[in-house]
């Protein structure tokens, strides 16, 4: 899929493009932008990881589409997400 | 019909009180100004205009009854509303103000009134049909909406029904840092996409070089470094996120008199520092 060929996240959803979902809710709109930081923050992670061997290829591949899952609807999906995050905390051990 | 919600992260800031006077200040210069309590909480406004002792006060209505969908507009209008300078506590400062202007108080309760936007969405819903009441019965040119401190209820219901938002802080690190982490929502909303509220910063109480008169000369200068490199971080932060203006709107210092009496003193000889902010809304509108 050539994922992990994006030097940042950011840069990644914005190629494909990806949307996050729109909450009408001004709190859940605030909650959701915290937890778009914090995908976007593994996802960079993860690409790094990746690009040091760390992590192998389709495993990064799979974490990121996960994340790209979780970047579209950030509130319903933060069960993903701490997987991803729990995933990737293995990785720095 | 500018509305200009007031809120801060913090509560202690002196918002209320500079909400209440910037009102009275726009008032003054002419305008047909409503200010609206919704600092559900903890009401205070009542007290900064001398309301506490009105009969529509002592009924014990409030905003936070229409917004619960319990009264209609109508009776926001009778009871809840108070015209401050023509039949309301500010009637003595009638004569200072231009003959068209308008003070238009629109209470909160001080009863225990929970008002929650997150399960009724029909509460952001009302909150915008009182505004458009508002300006269409009073022809106003502004609403002041004095919000709850804090990321809450109020925030969530004023910041839905308001076209800008000032953001008031101390210098203090609670403060300081809170209106930061603010700061960094907003941008976060930008990189996001989604829709913010744009927002001005004022520093209350801000600390004046008189305060520093008669301290240890280390302390001293200890003092005069924190404030400046205080004001750096707000502006980096600011241009980090590509927020304009990167820099503090407005300074209001600290006032010995006003921190004991919270009052309206707009109409006093000497030009207070909320005209002065009120003139810069209006040059803004």
């Amino acid at each position: 899929m050539g994922l992990i060929n994006h030097h940042a996240f950011v840069d990644l959803v914005s190629s494909v493009p990806l949307k996050s979902r729109a909450y009408e809710r001004t709190m859940e709109t605030l909650e959701a932008v915290d937890q778009l930081q914090e995908i976007t923050a593994t996802g960079d992670r993860v690409l790094m990881l990746a690009r040091s061997g760390r992590l192998a290829r389709t495993q990064a591949e799979a974490l990121l589409h996960d994340l790209m899952v979780c970047f579209e609807e950030p509130l319903e999906q933060t069960a993903k997400l701490n997987e991803v995050k729990r995933t990737v905390g293995r990785c720095n051990e | 019909m500018k509305t200009i919600m007031f809120w801060s992260y913090k509560g202690g800031s002196g918002r209320s009180v500079a909400a209440a006077n910037v009102a009275a200040a726009l008032t003054k210069l002419g305008k047909r100004v409503a200010i609206i309590d919704l600092d559900f909480d903890a009401p205070g406004l009542h007290h900064v205009f001398g309301a506490d002792e009105t009969p529509q006060f002592k009924k014990g209505k409030g905003i936070q009854h229409y917004l619960r969908g319990e009264t209609d507009l109508d009776v926001v209008d009778a009871e809840v509303r108070i015209d401050l300078f023509t039949d309301g506590p500010l009637q003595r400062f009638g004569p200072q103000i231009p003959a068209d202007a308008q003070l238009h108080y629109i209470m909160s309760s001080p009863k225990v009134l929970q008002v929650n936007p997150e399960k009724d969405p029909e509460v952001s819903r009302r909150m915008q049909r009182l505004l458009a009441f508002l300006e269409q019965k009073y022809d106003l040119d502004f609403t002041v909406i004095d919000a709850a401190s804090g990321i809450r209820e109020a925030y969530a219901v004023a910041a839905d029904a308001s076209t800008e938002m000032l953001v008031f802080f101390r210098w203090s690190r609670q403060h300081v840092e809170g209106t930061l982490q603010m700061i960094r929502y907003m941008g976060l909303l930008k990189e996001f996409g989604k829709t913010s509220i744009p927002f001005r910063l004022v520093a209350s109480a801000a600390p004046t070089d008189r305060e520093l008169d008669g301290l240890a000369p280390d302390l001293r200068q200890d003092l005069v470094r924190l404030k400046e490199k205080t004001r750096e971080r707000i502006q980096q932060t600011l241009l980090s996120h590509e927020i304009e203006p990167a820099e503090v709107f407005h300074e209001i210092p600290e006032m010995t008199e006003l921190k004991w009496r919270e009052n309206i003193r707009v109409f006093a000889p000497d030009v207070s520092p909320y005209e002065t902010l009120a003139q810069k809304l209006i040059g803004n509108a």
